[in-house]
């Protein structure tokens, strides 16, 4: 675990400052995702079940206020499933990009050490160049780790949303009829 | 207030994921996680250079072989002193001999006639300037002039009587062996020499030459 922790840390210095903002980046989305997962496997059914529960019992004179009702609680659904997803997309378009800050200073860094040192060292020029391309790498490798998570959250979301107004406009249709047959008798 | 909530439960598996994902990375440039496992299982082989005593330093020093200058003439050589084998010192041994004559007859076979003398018994030394009749010049041989050589050929030979060259030999040569003597043997052979003459008469002389090769740039 420690030996672990200590390539970890060679590993940061040498991909330079923009590592830090990286593994920021990283932690950022990886919260969001894991939260958005946790919404979905386990507040997100309770959270329906009221609902469905409230719609089924509560009995509304007014069919186009209700449906009207019916319209901004599933607009209010949709925007906590798919919320944060826009924000997943942005870090996880924002993870390359920083990459490529991180590979430029590193460039400007090994023309440093060219200007002062000329061709003639390799060994000074080695860590510039592990400065710009480590940073490109690990940008890359979360971006990658969490652009699937992204696409599915994001479908699951509208899925969810889809079928909640689904089973919310039946509910009422069921109650509506009920209504109009008791009005009827 | 349960979404906040929601994060702030959120960022402790996010921050383990997120030093996983770095970890993985560190694998995957391969860098030092590997060398903690590794480094132990290699055995360490070390060069130790092992010197029992300084050696002393060997020089080589050429010299220049100083080019031998011309002789002008060829002095007369001197009369060799032949080595007399000292006088045997046997007893004496006072026998008293026989006292015969031989009274053989020989008076009547003829004797015979005491022979001619027919010059000299061997060459004798050139007296003469060794200024050649006719030189064929020699040509500086083609390995030497690619390798940049010069040197010099000692040789003897004989001018017979009619001021031809024979029978040369090379005593001494510069660089040793092999160089330049085909080609001095070869010019000095077409060479001619006035004879020596003896009493009005040539005779074979022997002589020696040194023959430059320098290369002019």
């Amino acid at each position: 675990m420690f030996e672990q922790a200590y390539a970890v840390r060679h590993f940061f210095a040498a991909g330079g400052p923009v590592m830090w903002a990286i593994l920021l980046v990283a932690i950022a989305l990886w919260t969001l995702i894991l939260e958005r997962y946790w919404y979905h496997w386990f507040v997100y059914p309770r959270e329906f079940a009221r609902l469905k529960a409230r719609w089924e019992d509560s009995s509304n004179d007014a069919l186009w206020q209700a449906r009207k009702i019916q319209a901004q609680e599933v607009s209010q659904l949709r925007r906590q499933l798919v919320g944060s997803v826009f924000l997943i997309r942005t870090f996880i378009t924002l993870c390359p990009l920083l990459g490529l800050l991180g590979t430029v200073t590193g460039m400007i860094q090994v023309f440093d050490v060219l200007g002062f040192h000329g061709t003639g060292n390799p060994r000074a020029m080695a860590s510039g160049v592990s400065m710009a391309t480590i940073p490109t790498m690990s940008g890359l490798v979360v971006a990658l780790s969490g652009l699937y998570f992204s696409i599915d959250l994001q479908r699951r979301g509208s899925a969810k949303a889809r079928v909640a107004a689904d089973v919310l406009s039946q509910i009422l249709v069921k109650a509506g009829k009920h209504e109009t047959q008791t009005a009827s008798q | 207030m349960t979404a906040s909530w929601r994060f702030l439960a959120a960022l402790g598996p996010a921050t383990a994921v997120a030093l996983g994902l770095f970890w993985i990375m560190t694998s995957l440039v391969g860098g030092e996680g590997r060398e903690f496992d590794r480094a132990p299982r290699q055995p360490l082989m070390n060069f130790i250079r092992m010197d029992d005593a300084p050696r002393p330093v060997e020089e080589r020093r050429r010299e220049r072989p100083k080019p031998p200058e011309e002789p002008q003439a060829v002095p007369p050589l001197p009369a060799v002193p032949t080595a007399r084998s000292p006088e045997p010192q046997a007893p004496r041994l006072d026998v008293p001999l026989p006292q015969f004559r031989p009274d053989l007859a020989l008076s009547g076979v003829p004797a015979a006639a005491p022979a001619a003398p027919s010059g000299p018994a061997g060459p004798v030394a050139y007296s003469q300037p060794l200024t050649p009749v006719s030189q064929v010049p020699p040509v500086y041989p083609r390995r030497a002039l690619m390798q940049g050589l010069s040197g010099w050929v000692k040789l003897t030979f004989i001018i017979n009587e009619d001021g031809s060259v024979g029978d040369v030999e090379v005593v001494e040569a510069s660089p040793r062996r092999g160089v330049f003597d085909h080609e001095a043997v070869r010019a000095l052979s077409r060479w001619r020499f006035n004879p020596q003459t003896v009493d009005g008469r040539p005779v074979a002389a022997y002589a020696t030459i040194t023959i430059n090769f320098n290369l002019e740039n």
